[in-house]
């Protein structure tokens, strides 16, 4: 009965195998302050990248990872703190590098054509390093909050098997590891491409 | 072909692609301070159980102070240039004595005693009032109801007030009854650290309890 269980398993993954198709993405990110984020950061992030893989289990349906890199920084000018008697002063700059790690599943509707829209979830932790400057002195934060990231994207075939990604992405970030909840919408645009 | 020619073409920018974007993202930390002043920092701290609102009189001692690791208690006083401490000490004047307060001869009982000092590198965690043998009685210090923080950092420079109350000393311990530090870059002409210098401090006297 063991062995009938293994050999399945294995026929099952060969076969999932034999079918399977892989889809890579490569995409520039802009991202935008949300929610507790906007309270330290008013400006885009320019300065973005995601990389994702997709592992077709059926038409259609595909699960994968997702990682990449977000950088938001701010000049917040002159500030002046008062926490009980003590009072700083300085110039603030507020920096955070967000570095995603999820696990997804994806549904791509009707891959037939050059146009292939998509819907993703995203589950997974953050690394998340969040610093703010004072002058010389840096109070700096890091974490791996949980993370969850829907999007919903355009994949355009441009010749076999590679083509453009444009989507757009929430990214839920909770608070913890004594990091406030820093959540950001982002923009993606680059490259994909499958075998 | 025209395919072929495409694809190979999306190969190039396929591989090029990381590099360019690692090129994007290089310097994690970007857009940081441009000019020296943006490093300044202004730290104040203070004893909830003094009165700050009452007029006092105070006295200042003739110079800043230079701590240095290498002099000991028994050792001369050395201050540090009078181009900056004499800003330093008219600035703490001009500061005090609009609050009301009264400056006069340490000779002369004064409420309160106001130690200026400098450094230059790093802060002294330890900051020893051996210092200040030359001027007040010999004893330790102590924060009531607060603690001061501490102001670090490399290839800086520090100005720290302490304003002391010589009646509440208990043990031996002179309380201190009100900390402010000015830290920044030593970098700059003189007059661009004069300049800083009189900002910060006048700074350090708009926060509380001098607001």
């Amino acid at each position: 009965m063991r062995r009938s269980i293994i050999t399945a398993s294995l026929l099952l993954f060969f076969a999932l195998s034999a079918s399977a198709q892989n889809k890579f993405a490569l995409t520039y990110s802009i991202g935008f302050p949300t929610g507790e984020t906007s309270d330290y950061f008013n400006s885009t992030s320019w300065r973005g990248v995601n990389i994702d893989y997709h592992y077709f289990l059926e038409d259609g349906f595909a699960i994968g990872f997702s990682t990449g890199w977000q950088v938001f920084n701010d000049n917040l000018g002159y500030v002046t703190e008062t926490s009980g008697t003590e009072t700083l002063s300085g110039y603030r700059y507020n920096y955070l590098n967000s570095f995603p790690l999820l696990v997804t599943g994806s549904y791509f509707f009707d891959a037939s054509g050059e146009l292939t829209p998509f819907a993703s979830v995203g589950v997974g932790l953050v690394y998340n390093e969040f610093s703010q400057d004072t002058g010389l002195l840096r109070d700096e934060g890091t974490g791996w909050p949980f993370a969850v990231r829907p999007e919903i994207g355009l994949d355009y075939e441009v010749s076999y098997n590679v083509g453009i990604r444009a989507s757009f992405r929430y990214n839920y970030v909770a608070s913890g590891d004594e990091l406030p909840s820093l959540p950001y919408f982002a923009f993606n645009l680059g490259f994909v491409w499958s075998n | 072909m025209r395919h072929w020619t495409l694809l190979k073409n999306m190969s190039r920018v396929l591989k090029a692609a990381p590099a360019a974007l690692f090129l994007l993202l290089l310097g994690c930390y970007p857009e940081q301070p441009e000019y020296v002043e943006e490093y300044d920092v202004v730290y104040t701290n203070y004893s909830p159980d003094f009165n700050f609102s009452i007029s006092y009189t105070f006295s200042l001692p003739e110079g800043v102070l230079l701590l240095d690791d290498d002099r000991g208690p028994n050792d001369p006083p050395e201050f540090i240039d009078d181009t900056f401490g004499d800003v330093i000490l008219d600035n703490i004047r001009q500061n005090l004595t609009a609050e009301g307060w009264t400056e006069v001869d340490e000779d002369a009982d004064p409420d309160l005693v106001i130690l200026p000092s400098a450094f230059e590198t790093q802060f002294l965690y330890f900051y020893d009032p051996g210092y200040w043998c030359w001027y007040y009685p010999c004893w330790g210090w102590w924060y009531p109801g607060y603690a001061p923080g501490y102001v670090g950092g490399y290839k800086t420079g520090t100005v720290l007030i302490q304003i002391t109350d010589p009646n509440g000393v208990q043990n031996e311990e002179v309380p201190v009854v009100w900390t402010g530090a000015l830290n920044g870059l030593l970098q700059g002409s003189d007059a661009n650290i004069i300049g800083r210098i009189d900002r910060n401090l006048d700074q350090a006297f708009t926060q509380p309890p001098f607001d």
